[in-house]
């Protein structure tokens, strides 16, 4: 077992997927030598922890490297630097057979149900490509466990051999689920999966994820910019921005005492299904920091409400702070004092 | 998106798809259909290919059918079994018609149990009518030498043919392996073969045939070969695109995850979704490996005489065009429609294929 390692700061006994200090840096070609960084820093130092069982969601504006960590977990990208664990395993470590082994155990849902399924295979060789692949089945069995997993996941097994473009999207997603518990995985990263749906059909594959998740134990990264899916599908939150995780804990003391400005303002924009509502709005001003030319000091501070000196020249680290619940963790040197947010637009 | 299945409420287990089973090679199909041009072509291919194939049942001084000696006999038949591979056992049948110097026509004569092919000469078999003008007997005339013009034509049919796609398969093959691997593998490999396309690129490939006909045996499946080692560059390039597009797709991802292997991924997801844009290539290819051929046989580096091929009845037809300038229309109108058909169908493929284009008619 290469690369076990115990950390202090986390629980790694009992989690089943542990990310240690994840880099992914891309090289950049300069120019010239003056022209800022040569490494966009996609995924600059994450580290959490996936208990068995329980749903961690990933939440960060788009660019904040919320999807390089899931594909990093899967190896779909190799990482710069740092560890995963899976079952105390290193899958960094890991080629050949025995990273197929562990890749077995881990699946991911997709977020585009067009480009995620082959256009040249029908339904069927999709969902049973990997039961296949590992000689789990085959012939008439390998038929009768995809039915199987088609009818699991709401779908009809006469529509099996039809190939994906005759499927709405709803439907496309529904295969991309059942080629993904195919393999009766243990973890399963779902990388926006409701993103490219419509909102009408978002609900029912949220609901078959949290359904099929519960059924067979699947611990899962859940990756998203909603909020609103958090709060209702995860156990614990972490908030990303700029390759950072700037906040993690409990679902539920992330939306009840949320201290990072950055996660404040994003709770902040969480439209309210109510009309008569007349939320105080706080709206993030500035955009995402440019990678090549990232700020000094907390990566936030340069669209942040509060920010002091010692933010401009000072990163914080991801710590707990006086009073915090357990596990809730925040990068920001004064998450302790709980700054209200000032009022830049009432939303109507 | 042209497939929605406009489904109100989605209930996974809804009706709504028609042509569930559809594959995309019918959908090409579909879009290929509209193409009133490039079905003219495909039509053309068509009878070309049954014409190469049936020669000796069209223009031969064999009967198809015929009773002699108190039997039955099929030589023309039993010609065109014995190109067919595997199928050797057909060979000795027919017997006396297999002798040299047995003259088919004065033993079975005008005899009514007999059936002749359409044009009842041979494309080797002189008559004492040399240079003769269309006529009731020679359709198209005859040649310095009295061979049957038609007969000629139909069995250069063969020569075509077989060169646009015995040329074209080993250039689709070499271009589709080397392409995919450039694409595939990227790196050094990509960069090693990306160098060699370039270079094959730079050869002028009707003088490196010439040169190289100069060193070898000029003959046709020389030239066959030699096409096909040199047309497989713009295979190569579109396969390497095609490869470097379609594996930074979410499915092949998806493969990867499933544990899928390089070969089953290339084989399996990269393969089939790239080869559609290589028909159109491969059709061109077709058109111009055709125009090859003839060009080398009209300069006698192709078929060689007396054998015929559309070239070299060119060229005997322009050496003789003072005396019968009739003999000209017969080759040159066949390399032009079978050039024209090739390309009709390589520009309807491409639009077919195209999924920016498929939406107008």
């Amino acid at each position: 077992m290469t690369g076990a390692v115990k950390s202090t700061l986390h629980d790694s006994e009992s989690a089943l997927v542990a990310v240690r200090d994840l880099k992914k840096h891309f090289p950049m070609r300069r120019r010239f030598a003056s022209e800022g960084a040569d490494h966009i820093k996609a995924v600059d130092g994450v580290s959490f922890d996936i208990p068995a069982g329980r749903t961690l969601g990933l939440v960060g504006e788009s660019g904040s490297g919320k999807t390089t960590v899931g594909r990093s977990i899967l190896r779909l990208i190799e990482p710069t630097a740092g560890e995963i664990l899976f079952d105390d395993v290193n899958v960094l470590a890991l080629r050949g057979r025995a990273l197929r082994g562990v890749r077995r155990q881990m699946q991911m849902v997709f977020q585009d149900p067009v480009a995620s399924l082959n256009p040249r295979m029908t339904a069927a060789e999709i969902v049973g490509e990997g039961l296949q692949v590992h000689r789990v089945a085959r012939g008439r069995d390998l038929r009768e466990r995809v039915a199987g997993l088609m009818r699991r996941v709401g779908l009809s097994a006469d529509d099996m051999d039809g190939y994906p473009h005759v499927f709405s999207g709803g439907q496309r997603q529904r295969i991309g689920i059942a080629r993904a518990i195919a393999l009766d995985p243990r973890f399963i990263v779902c990388d926006e999966p409701v993103s490219a749906l419509d909102v009408s059909v978002r609900l029912q594959i949220l609901n078959l994820l949290d359904d099929l998740r519960r059924e067979r134990g699947l611990a899962c990264l859940l990756i998203t910019h909603d909020l609103t899916v958090v709060r209702r599908f995860c156990d614990d939150v972490a908030v990303m921005y700029f390759g950072r995780i700037v906040e993690t804990g409990s679902a539920e003391n992330i939306f009840a005492n949320p201290r990072h400005p950055y996660t404040k303002a994003l709770l902040s924009a969480v439209p309210v299904p109510d009309p008569d509502s007349r939320t105080r709005r706080f709206v993030l001003p500035g955009e995402v920091p440019d990678p090549l030319n990232p700020p000094s000091g907390c990566p936030f501070h340069p669209r942040c409400p509060f920010a002091v000196d010692r933010c401009r020249t000072d990163i914080p680290d991801l710590i707990s702070w006086s009073g915090a619940a357990p596990r809730h963790r925040t990068a920001c040197h004064y998450a302790d004092q709980d700054l209200p947010l000032p009022v830049t637009v009432s939303a109507p | 998106m042209p497939n929605n299945t406009s489904s109100a409420v989605e209930t996974g287990a809804n009706r709504t798809p028609r042509r569930r089973r559809e594959t995309q090679t019918y959908r090409t199909w579909r879009q290929f259909r509209r193409h009133r041009t490039g079905l003219f072509g495909l039509s053309i291919i068509f009878t070309l290919m049954l014409i190469a194939v049936s020669a000796p049942l069209i223009a031969g001084n064999q009967p198809i059918a015929c009773h002699f000696d108190g039997q039955w006999h099929f030589p023309a038949l039993v010609d065109v079994a014995n190109k067919i591979p595997f199928l050797s056992f057909v060979l000795n049948k027919s017997k006396p018609f297999r002798f040299a110097g047995f003259d088919a026509k004065t033993a079975v004569g005008d005899d009514e149990s007999a059936i002749w092919p359409v044009v009842r000469y041979g494309p080797l078999e002189t008559t004492s009518d040399g240079l003769a003008r269309p006529s009731r007997e020679h359709w198209l005339g005859t040649d310095e030498v009295g061979r049957d013009l038609l007969a000629r034509l139909v069995h250069g049919a063969v020569v075509s043919v077989k060169v646009g796609v015995v040329s074209m398969g080993i250039a689709a093959v070499l271009g589709v392996l080397l392409g995919g691997a450039a694409g595939y593998f990227g790196g050094w490999t990509d960069a090693l073969i990306s160098r060699l396309i370039e270079v094959v690129m730079c050869f002028p490939v009707f003088f490196l045939i010439l040169s190289i006909m100069v060193w070898i045996e000029p003959d046709i499946n020389n030239v066959m070969v030699v096409i096909g080692l040199t047309r497989w560059t713009g295979i190569a390039r579109y396969t390497r695109a095609e490869f470097l597009r379609l594996k930074s797709q979410d499915f092949v991802a998806a493969a990867v995850v499933s544990g899928a292997g390089p070969l089953r991924i290339m084989l399996r997801h990269l393969l089939p979704n790239a080869m559609s844009p290589l028909w159109g290539t491969i059709a061109f290819g077709m058109a111009q490996a055709v125009l090859t051929e003839a060009g080398l046989s009209w300069l006698g580096f192709g078929v060689q005489w007396p054998e015929p091929s559309w070239g070299n009845l060119l060229r005997s037809a322009f050496e003789h065009r003072g005396v019968a300038p009739a003999m000209i229309a017969g080759p040159s109108v066949a390399i032009l429609l079978t050039v024209l058909a090739y390309n009709l169908v390589g520009d309807a493929l491409r639009d077919a294929t195209d999924p920016k284009r498929a939406a107008t008619p």
